[in-house]
């Protein structure tokens, strides 16, 4: 996927606005204090207002400096990037509760699956066996305290 | 005489075998990260960080600097063989580099790239040694304040010498300063953004976003880059070994090289890429054949080869001496050191002198060790790039899973390593540089910590900011880069360097 980058600088623009905003709504809850005795919540909001103004000139200036499809194209991959951040939200999510052989081997097979050419059972066999060494290494050798579960 | 004392016994500390081995796992692993294309030192340091916490600091930190400086011997091999920089710094080597290597000058080139490599990084270890006990000894005097407009400073420097605008640069550094005010308030122990939650009481875990924004970007963006490399040109041994005119000319060069790399390893940010086109246009300037350079001259080479190298030791200054990591990989440093109970600053060398004086050694013998073992298993190196990317990644994804949890043992983290990974990768496809806002999470609390203490002290006067001789000469340098950087806007320099840069 291409996306223009004029277009991506104004997005992420927005999004540090956004940011700026929340930060600054945060602070705004927190005892302040003076400019001659700063509280917990006065160095969140000089930073978030900085940020804020970055932003907004960030955004101005993308505006002005050049017309629509003006920016050179940038490429994305989509795919690769959605697969393996939702196959590294899944073993967050997986980790202690099935262990971290069953976690890790699922995740190693999708990530051989889907990104080399290697088949099913492959796949499979590739992933059990990278997985118990790893888990011999780092467990047994270097005494990382890995998640079992259930089994 | 005391230096000589001490670093022997850093030396006695280093030659353990354990930390022998550790130092040779660093520099065969830095060396690694630094030929495989999109594994620089910092991705390299962040996979091992969290395996170095079942070692001694001294183990850990030897280990870890020698993934650093690893890294900046490894990067020249697949520029000089493939034209493909193993890590940022090796850029510039790509041009007369691989150019040599079409001319089946390979071997020379490597082999002239190594021994600079070696005298860059070795002399810059003496600078290192030489400089950090007074510098140490005078920063003890340097109060809050001061302490305050020296990391001010810092962050001024990175943004103007960033490769990315300044605007984005800003915009980032300012998010690290946001996203380091997460958690516990550091003087009054009051609770910011943390929703409750006891996770975010110490923030965000460093490690996790280092290994996100850097490790996890870093494979995401190879994956749409690199499907196949293969090495075309494979040099054999007997062609490493270079001719006497060859030497000669790489002389100059080098000598050049390791001064600019050890001034600049001293600028914050990304000193180590800068100092290799300082010197390659010095190289080109003072040459006699300067119609040479981009056609295979052995200086371009040799003189940046050697600044990269250069800047490893005087960049550990700010870290040793100050506590203030001046680049991303001397933030993994510092993390680590930390994480060990070791706190870098001006009293490193007398309350942890193992770890100072051994990290020393240990650079000595590191560097000694990359030049012996590199040159001869230069083909086993480049052999690595055959393992295609697609197997590499999923494996690389593994340990750093692994790794990210033998932190904390907390599976958020594995989701925060994830979504920085994400948000790294979006923010560096449209220029961001990801760097500051690493550095601006890691000196975010202590500037904090600075500004508050200086204004309790001075009971409100902001004045105290210009008071004393450390805080004047970090005022008036802040005052002195904003000038200049005004003058460069007024003159379009800025825009010229970064399109030359680029």
């Amino acid at each position: 996927m291409q996306v223009d980058s004029r277009n991506g600088d104004l997005a992420i623009a927005v999004l540090l606005l956004a940011l700026a905003a929340f930060f600054m709504w945060g602070a705004w809850h927190m005892p302040a204090g003076t400019f001659s005795v700063p509280g917990p919540g006065i160095v969140p909001t000089i930073l978030s207002a900085l940020l804020g103004v970055t932003a907004l000139v960030l955004l101005i200036k993308t505006l002005i400096a050049s017309t629509p499809g003006a920016g050179l194209p940038v490429a994305f991959g989509i795919a690769p990037v959605a697969i393996v951040f939702a196959a590294l939200t899944a073993v967050a999510v997986a980790f202690e509760h099935a262990g971290f052989l069953a976690t890790l081997s699922a995740f190693l097979f999708v990530m051989l699956r889907v990104f080399s050419r290697l088949g099913t059972l492959r796949s499979v066999l590739a992933a059990a066996g990278i997985v118990l060494t790893a888990g011999w290494f780092f467990g047994s050798v270097l005494g990382v305290n890995l998640p079992r579960g259930p089994w | 005489m005391d230096v000589i004392h001490y670093l022997l016994q850093g030396f006695s500390v280093v030659l353990s075998p354990s930390n022998l081995l550790y130092c040779l796992i660093g520099c065969l692993w830095g060396t690694v990260v630094g030929v495989l294309p999109g594994l620089g030192p910092l991705a390299g340091m962040s996979l091992v960080l969290p395996l170095t916490y079942k070692l001694d600091p001294a183990g850990a930190i030897i280990m870890l600097s020698g993934i650093f400086y690893g890294a900046m011997y490894g990067g020249s091999t697949t520029s000089i063989l493939l034209r493909v920089p193993g890590e940022a710094a090796s850029i510039i080597t790509c041009i007369d580099g691989y150019e040599m290597a079409k001319q089946g000058r390979a071997g020379p080139a490597l082999v002239v790239a190594g021994i600079g490599s070696f005298i860059g990084g070795t002399v810059s270890i003496v600078g290192l040694m030489l400089f950090a006990p007074p510098l140490a000894k005078a920063m003890l005097k340097v109060g809050p304040a001061a302490e305050f407009a020296l990391m001010l400073l810092a962050l001024i420097v990175m943004s103007v010498v960033s490769t990315s605008s300044t605007l984005k640069t800003l915009a980032m550094i300012l998010v690290g300063l946001l996203l380091a005010t997460i958690g516990l308030d550091p003087i009054t122990g009051l609770a910011r953004f943390t929703f409750g939650s006891m996770y975010f009481a110490d923030g965000f875990n460093f490690v996790a976003m280092a290994l996100g924004l850097f490790g996890i970007s870093e494979i995401l963006i190879n994956f749409e880059n690199i499907a196949n490399l293969k090495p075309t040109i494979k040099p054999t041994l007997r062609s490493l070994v270079p001719q006497l005119a060859d030497l000669k000319a790489s002389a100059g060069p080098i000598g050049r090289g390791t001064v600019i790399g050890f001034l600049f390893g001293f600028v914050p940010g990304i000193s180590h890429v800068i100092s290799t086109f300082v010197s390659y246009a010095v190289e080109k300037k003072l040459s006699r054949h300067p119609e040479q350079f981009g056609h295979g001259a052995i200086a371009g080479v040799a003189g940046p080869e050697t600044a990269n190298n250069a800047t490893t030791g005087s960049c550990m200054i700010p870290l040793l001496v100050l506590g203030i990591p001046a680049i991303p990989a001397t933030a993994i440093l510092l993390s680590a050191m930390m994480i060990h109970g070791v706190q870098p600053g001006p009293q490193l060398m007398s309350e942890h002198p193992q770890v100072f004086w051994g990290l020393i050694a240990s650079m000595y013998i590191g560097n000694l060790m990359l030049l012996v073992l590199n040159l001869p298993l230069v083909g086993l190196f480049v052999n690595l790039l055959r393992i295609p990317y697609v197997y590499l990644a999923p494996v690389v994804l593994l340990i750093c899973v692994i790794g990210i949890y033998s932190v904390t043992a907390r599976p958020l983290d594995i989701f925060i390593m994830a979504a920085f990974g994400v948000l790294g990768y979006v923010l560096r496809k449209f220029d961001f540089d990801v760097a500051p806002l690493l550095l601006a999470v890691v000196l975010g609390d202590r500037m904090e910590v600075s500004l508050r203490r200086a204004l309790v002290i001075s009971d409100g006067d902001y004045g105290i900011f210009l008071q004393g001789a450390f805080s004047q000469v970090f005022a008036g340098a802040i005052v002195l880069i904003a000038l200049l950087q005004g003058a460069a806007w007024l003159s379009g320099f800025r825009k010229k360097t970064l399109r030359d840069v680029k």
